[in-house]
């Protein structure tokens, strides 16, 4: 009796195998530091830290543990862990000298033998806003507002007699901090966008 | 004419190729902070009885001051503020192996001693990029996420370490994109401000990452700075001296060292043989901890990468 085969195809393994040409990046946790917020995409946005599991690297032990890190990082200095499901940030990929973490915006694409890394910003500032959203990142003291709106209006004094491009973009970064203090502030645009 | 002697009739008698004669490298960023005077060093952890180390802190000296009190009353305690960072010290490795053919044929220089050699620079990089990857995770942050670094940035960070008191001098670590952002921003700047370049003397002293000074602050560039905000921007850092601090340890010898070619420093090379497959392993060890010592001291720079 006959019989037909069906074959598949193969993944293409060992030295030819693509593989991303990126250093290696350690697996990362989130966390956040009340008094960290800035303007991030044109919205005054907290500003997360990483965990990385690297050991010898702000407290990480020899096995990637961080437990210390995490210590130092909340008892003594202030931060907060980012309680997420890894799925939600991270991404790793298999690296030519191995593995790389990446946050899940970062998209990367290999021309060449160069790397570029798409960063997906937009999805990223949606992220951030539904942290606090959902309460994982307690949102800015409003206490926090007036500061940053003084070094927003120092910079524009500053850059006044420069003029041009930056005395521009700092005028614009005046704007949203202040937008930030009104009521049900509209959402600014991104700064990248606006380029 | 006849019987003429062309290259192309000669492959018995040349070499389709030659190498040749000097080993060239490859590129990459070797620009170091090793042994840097900005990044304190707290001594060597062998015998010590922990890879973990405290750094003791106290708030003295003028940390805490006196205060007027009446000629007849008595005065109270005041809580001593102390504080205790840890560094953990933990093992960085790198493994070569070469075969008996490929070191005997050998004619470029490289070897396994020269695979050894190069294990120094390979330490010294993997402590730049510890340090890089600290300099991202100070609480004070400057800079606006998406937009390319400006002289602004730059003063923003320096104005924040003088307004808390940091003593100098100070160094700046950037992404080599941001410090041709704050080139590039220089330029348009009026005054008397001017971005000194390293020289040759001074990149002797300070070695290959020093770019120059500006305002008095010595900027240091480094591939190894981390991304921010989801990789959209790049986290250096500018601090003063005991904002970051490291440890290492050197190693013990134990029985079975036989291939052991340097160990009086933190790092450690050795030979391990393969007699049956004709192989030589070059394994290099390397024991450190970084880690912020004191987080008021520094401050983030995060502008677009």
């Amino acid at each position: 009796m006959p019989i037909d085969f069906q074959g598949s195809i193969p993944q293409r393994g060992g030295p030819a195998a693509p593989r991303l040409n990126l250093a290696p990046r350690p697996y990362f946790t989130l966390k956040h530091h009340p008094a960290r917020w800035g303007l991030v995409g044109g919205r005054i946005r907290p500003i997360l830290g990483q965990i990385r599991s690297d050991p010898g690297v702000g407290g990480v032990d020899k096995d990637g543990g961080t437990a210390y890190a995490e210590a130092d990082a909340i008892g003594r200095r202030g931060w907060y862990p980012v309680r997420v499901d890894p799925a939600e940030y991270i991404r790793v990929y298999d690296g030519s000298r191995g593995p790389v973490h990446l946050a899940r915006w970062e998209v990367p694409k290999q021309i060449g033998n160069r790397t570029i890394l798409k960063v997906d910003e937009a999805a990223y500032h949606e992220f951030l806003d539904e942290l606090v959203a959902r309460g994982l990142v307690q949102p800015m003291d409003p206490d926090l507002l007036p500061a940053l709106i003084d070094e927003a209006q120092a910079r524009a004094d500053r850059t006044e007699p420069v003029g041009g491009a930056r005395h521009r973009a700092a005028l614009e970064a005046l704007e949203q901090v202040q937008a930030a203090a009104a009521p049900e502030a509209p959402a600014a645009r991104s700064s990248k966008a606006s380029k | 004419m006849a019987s003429e002697i062309y290259y192309s009739g000669l492959g018995d008698l040349r070499y389709a190729t030659i190498l040749a004669g000097e080993l060239g490298l490859l590129l990459a960023d070797r620009a170091s902070l090793w042994r840097n005077p900005a990044i304190t060093f707290y001594g060597d952890a062998r015998g010590s009885g922990s890879t973990v180390f405290d750094v003791p802190l106290a708030g003295l000296d003028g940390y805490d001051l006196m205060t007027s009190v009446l000629e007849n009353a008595s005065t109270s305690n005041t809580a001593l503020t102390d504080a205790s960072p840890a560094i953990t010290v933990a093992r960085q490795a790198l493994q070569y192996q070469i075969s008996d053919l490929a070191n005997s044929t050998d004619s470029v220089g490289l070897t396994a001693e020269r695979l050894a050699q190069s294990m120094v620079g390979s330490a010294s990089m993997r402590f730049t990029e510890m340090v890089a990857n600290v300099t991202d995770d100070f609480t004070a942050t400057v800079g606006t996420s998406g937009a390319d670094m400006t002289v602004d940035d730059f003063f923003d960070a320096q104005f924040a370490l003088t307004q808390s008191s940091v003593p100098g001098p100070y160094l700046a670590m950037l992404y080599p994109v941001q410090l041709t952002d704050l080139q590039n921003s220089i330029r348009a700047e009026a005054g008397a401000l001017q971005f000194m370049p390293a020289t040759q003397e001074m990149l002797n002293i300070k070695g290959a990452g020093f770019q120059g000074m500006f305002n008095g602050v010595e900027i240091f560039a480094s591939s190894h700075v981390p991304t921010a905000n989801a990789g959209a921007d790049s986290a250096g850092g500018m601090f003063g001296r005991g904002a970051i601090g490291y440890r290492e340890m050197s190693v013990s010898v134990v029985p079975g060292h036989n291939g052991i070619i340097q160990a009086t420093g933190p790092i450690s090379v050795e030979f391990e043989r393969d007699a049956a497959g004709a192989l030589t392993k070059i394994v290099g060890n390397y024991f450190v901890g970084v880690a912020i010592i004191e987080d008021g001291r520094g401050v983030s720079i995060i502008t677009d990468r």
